[in-house]
């Protein structure tokens, strides 16, 4: 050992251990190759994450659907649902949303009646008492119209004109584009090795380029570039057209890609 | 005296030769490891530990980098050999 060289690897003991039987350089070994295989993976994680959302990005509707999903995934945590209870858990939520829209509109109505009335009354009262009060009165009616009103928008906003025939569709359209969501990602995954050995051998240029063609290559097999726009009762509903997402043809490793890679 | 890497711990240097920690020992109030190479070995392999000595190291900090400086100081070191910590 020379004088004063530096560290440039550490393994604490604990993750080493203290296994006779097992040589230290082969517990050092097998250390660094997990770690790799955990680094490489994570890579290959954020690889995946990118290639997904550039797809997800490159199209306004996608985006929203993909958004709808994530929210579903996120609010079940305990047991991964299948399609269908994800699907029903939608429904529900646009039940529920109809319904509280209409609860929101007798509320409006009847808040704005009493912040009127209170707002009146307290003109009566506070024309006997005094001027002050009057103020008061109205700021009081006008305080309860404005909340409720601000309220109430902003709920018509998030529940954005919902309607069952919509929810229906979109139901559809979602439980499609769950499918080729999951599709894109096998695709993806079976062609890890690919890709990881592009992204050594590429320079950052060529595999951007090479990603990109992976990317609409991909996108194009899938039918994810065909959602259309379609008005059903009088709303813009994103739409897959029929028999554009043939999702079958794509169970293999997409042919083409070594050649691409060389 | 604390140190920061502890006894069974293994590091590597800058001429890529792996070393683990064997003991710590404390002379005239500073503290010293004992390292020992780590022998090229897998699990089929037959290797002889002893081909490698104990050594008795001194770590320092350079800034942010962990330097290992062998102890060439003869008292020390035949301090070392008295106690028992290197041959």
């Amino acid at each position: 050992m020379e004088n004063a060289m530096k560290v440039v690897g550490f393994i604490p003991g604990e993750i080493l251990g203290t296994d006779d039987k097992v040589p230290v350089k082969q517990r050092m070994h097998d250390y660094f190759v997990s770690r790799n295989e955990k680094k490489e993976a994570k890579k290959f994680e954020k690889i995946k994450e990118k290639l997904f959302q550039n797809v997800i990005n490159s199209n306004a509707e996608l985006k929203q659907y993909y958004q709808d999903l994530k929210e579903l995934e996120t609010t079940s945590v305990v047991d991964a649902p299948t399609d269908k209870q994800l699907l029903k858990e939608k429904r529900n939520v646009w039940r529920g949303a109809v319904a509280t829209e209409k609860s929101d509109r007798r509320n409006l109505i009847f808040n704005m009646g009493s912040g009127i009335v209170s707002g009146l009354g307290l003109i009566a009262l506070s024309t006997a008492a005094s001027g002050l009060l009057s103020i008061a009165g109205f700021a009081l009616g006008a305080a309860s119209l404005l909340i409720t009103t601000f309220k109430y928008g902003k709920r018509q906003k998030f529940n954005k004109a919902d309607s069952t025939a919509k929810g229906r569709d979109y139901e559809k359209t979602l439980k499609k584009f769950i499918d080729a969501v999951e599709k894109y990602k096998e695709v993806i995954d079976s062609n890890k090795d690919v890709i990881m050995e592009a992204q050594k051998k590429m320079s950052h240029g060529k595999f951007k380029k090479f990603m990109n063609d992976f990317r609409e290559d991909t996108f194009k097999d899938l039918g994810l570039d065909n959602f259309a726009t379609v008005e059903v009762n009088d709303e813009k509903v994103a739409l897959p057209l029929e028999n554009q997402i043939n999702i079958n043809e794509t169970q293999n490793a997409k042919p083409g890609m070594k050649e691409r890679e060389n | 005296m604390e140190t920061i890497f502890n006894i069974g711990d293994a590091f590597f240097l800058e001429n890529k030769i792996e070393y683990q920690v064997y003991d710590k020992v404390e002379i005239d109030e500073n503290t010293y490891l004992v390292v020992r190479q780590v022998p090229v070995g897998n699990k089929n392999d037959f290797f002889d530990i002893e081909k490698f000595p104990l050594v008795l190291v001194n770590e320092k900090l350079d800034g942010e980098d962990v330097m290992i400086e062998k102890v060439s100081d003869e008292k020390i070191l035949e301090k070392a050999r008295q106690m028992g910590v290197i041959l």
